[in-house]
């Protein structure tokens, strides 16, 4: 499949900026080491399920752009059902999120709707959602066991929510590569028809990575807000534009039938890289927003197909 | 024993260096990791550069890191600032529940947090010390200039709203808190809507306009009290849109700020705005969270809560004194 190729470039970018953040961090003597690789990993934590799920949804040439909605709503809900129980409101969230999937998927396939319509009508209304879930109030968690065991470290620079990411991102490459899953996810993004032609279930492969999305997305939403102690309707971060960075870093194609968990996972990495380490560093956050900017650009750039017919190949 | 006589020495040598260091200490060459939200935002912004230059004039490194009024972002950011391991950690909290993991870890790892502009909720003991504005008291005051203005125009009833920033939690809140509980005690009064503009002026002036249409056929709102002068003066402005006349006459409409912006001042002034407040004023705000640091750094002991001082109402009749620390 030559999957390992397409993480090449993902990776070459994560290798220059980790030795570039490496390299600057000791010439500032900067020595915490573990404090920093925490700080980039709970970082992942929050957008590597979130960019793996709008990742897969875009290399099935779809894309749900309600992922930060759906992973407001989740965390919002959860909070409210933990009343009793933290586990009974995760399920709760997680459920939801799935529940949201499964309803786009099968608008995006029963009535051939266009998944950006359809996504940003629910980015739309979960919002407004939150806002109804939560009285327009900010609500506590009442379970500050749960906060400080889903924070605590785990060999220093892990904590549950970074080892669920980084599960996440194992299970999908082990079934990507593993599995027929993967050929008949970059089939249908390659092209649906041809691929529909070939037996591939292209409805069932769609409504299953919107699936994914709502799922991830809800977890995501879910820990993050257990993490932080509050569910807040406005929304705790802006997820959008990361987890999109982060799949185009990775390797993901905006026109589908490209990318792997692998590239997604690698792409992530490195945005938090780059923001664990800019910050780590004193660089002020505009100046990160540039930073962020030209290693898009790099990217868009060395993926244009036009640059090729430029550059002169070796024979 | 000559070595445990050298052990004895070398303690006791190196307890009385660290004693006398600490007792020299002050606030010369303390870096400070300063969080704040967006500098777009024209209070953040004073803030901002009024505390990096007094902070800076006493001597300490200020590193700043600023986050779109992202709380998740702003936790992520106090977990890079324990990084870097500075002096101490100046926050101003976006959400006062979510910051309160990420203060522990700072406590954990001897990291001292001061808080400025917000307050954080159950922060004993997370905190070194806070500067902020008497939330509840700010908003007692804007009732007490709404009442004043409403009776000196010869009013016995009157239908008013107000426009706030983000109800969620914070800030606005406790000016709600304050606002309401004023006006229950003066029963001649309806408040007859609260909205949430989410701090955004043109928000503001939407909702405004949509009240106004929603109103006009009750005879009008009387009062309209922005939660600060940025928003008062979008109210103004969808007024003037609508043709709605200001002031406290029948028939018109009094506008009540807070905040002590130019826009206040200028409104104030102009006729167009009844009062505004005289907090929170970075000038002042700065001043004093940069001696209570430095206090903090030479060994004094420094409050839990400092607030803004003195916090009056703003009219017609103060303005001047007002104008130029309100100039932002």
């Amino acid at each position: 499949m030559g999957l390992i190729g397409e993480e090449k470039k993902p990776l070459a970018i994560f290798g220059v900026v980790a030795i570039s953040l490496a390299a600057a961090l000791v010439m500032q003597g900067n020595t915490s080491v573990e404090l920093i690789l925490f700080s980039i990993l709970q970082y992942f934590a929050t957008i590597g399920p979130v960019a793996l799920g709008l990742g897969l949804t875009m290399i099935a040439r779809e894309f749900d752009i309600s992922v930060g909605s759906t992973m407001s709503v989740a965390g919002c809900i959860a909070v409210v059902a933990s009343t009793s129980d933290p586990y009974l409101g995760a399920a709760c969230g997680i459920g939801v999120g799935l529940l949201i999937g499964l309803s786009q998927g099968v608008l995006v396939t029963g009535l051939g709707l266009s998944s950006i319509s359809v996504s940003l009508g629910f980015l739309i209304t979960l919002a407004g959602f939150a806002y109804v879930v939560t009285g327009n109030m900010t609500i506590p968690l009442d379970h500050a066991d749960v906060t400080s065991a889903i924070n605590a470290p785990v060999l220093g620079i892990f904590s549950f929510r970074s080892i669920f990411a980084i599960a996440c991102f194992a299970i999908a490459s082990f079934i990507f590569l593993k599995t027929r899953a993967g050929v008949e996810l970059i089939a249908t993004g390659s092209d649906p028809t041809a691929a529909a032609t070939a037996g591939v279930r292209t409805t069932r492969i769609v409504v299953i990575v919107f699936m994914i999305s709502g799922g991830l997305s809800a977890a995501a939403g879910v820990f993050l807000t257990y993490g932080l102690s509050v569910a807040s309707p406005s929304g705790l971060t802006d997820i959008l534009v990361p987890a999109i960075s982060a799949a185009i870093i990775g390797g993901v194609s905006l026109t589908g039938g490209r990318g792997t968990p692998i590239g997604i996972a690698l792409g992530a990495l490195t945005l938090c890289l780059l923001n664990a380490g800019l910050n780590a560093l004193g660089v002020s956050p505009v100046a990160q927003q540039v930073v962020l900017a030209f290693v898009l650009f790099t990217v868009a750039v060395a993926a244009a197909p036009q640059l090729y017919r430029i550059i002169p190949q070796r024979s | 024993m000559t070595r445990l006589k050298t052990l004895i020495l070398a303690t006791a040598l190196a307890s009385t260096t660290g004693f006398l260091s600490f007792a020299h200490a002050g606030p010369e060459g303390k870096k400070l990791t300063f969080l704040t939200g967006p500098t777009e935002d024209r209070f953040i912004s004073t803030f901002s550069t009024l505390f990096t230059e007094k902070a800076t004039a006493a001597g300490m490194a200020v590193t700043q890191l600023t986050s779109p009024f992202d709380p998740a972002l702003q936790a992520q950011q106090l977990d890079d600032a324990i990084g870097q391991k500075p002096d101490m950690i100046v926050l101003q909290p976006l959400s006062s529940g979510a910051v309160l993991p990420a203060l522990g870890r700072a406590k954990a790892a001897g990291i001292p947090v001061f808080v400025v502009i917000s307050q954080v909720d159950k922060g004993e003991g997370l905190v070194a010390g806070t500067m902020a504005l008497d939330e509840v008291r700010s908003g007692e005051l804007a009732a007490e200039a709404l009442i004043d203005g409403l009776k000196a125009g010869g009013k016995s009833s009157a239908k008013v709203a107000a426009i706030t920033g983000s109800a969620a939690e914070g800030i606005a809140p406790k000016r709600i808190q304050g606002f309401k509980s004023r006006l229950a005690s003066e029963p001649w009064i309806q408040l007859v809507q609260i909205e949430d503009a989410n701090w955004a002026p043109p928000v503001a002036e939407q909702i405004a306009g949509q009240m106004f249409a929603r109103y006009s056929a009750e005879g009008g709102l009387d009062a309209l009290y922005g939660m600060n002068d940025a928003m008062s003066n979008a109210i103004v402005e969808a007024a003037d849109s609508a043709g709605i006349e200001l002031g406290n006459q029948t028939g018109q409409l009094l506008v009540i700020g807070g905040g002590c912006q130019t826009s206040g001042i200028r409104n104030i002034k102009a006729g167009k705005q009844y009062s505004t407040l005289s907090g929170p004023r970075p000038l002042y705000d700065t001043q004093k969270s940069v001696e209570l640091i430095s206090d903090y750094f030479s060994g004094k002991t420094i409050p839990a809560m400092s607030v803004t001082e003195p916090l009056e109402i703003i009219t017609t009749k103060n303005t001047d004194q007002y104008a130029e620390p309100c100039n932002y």
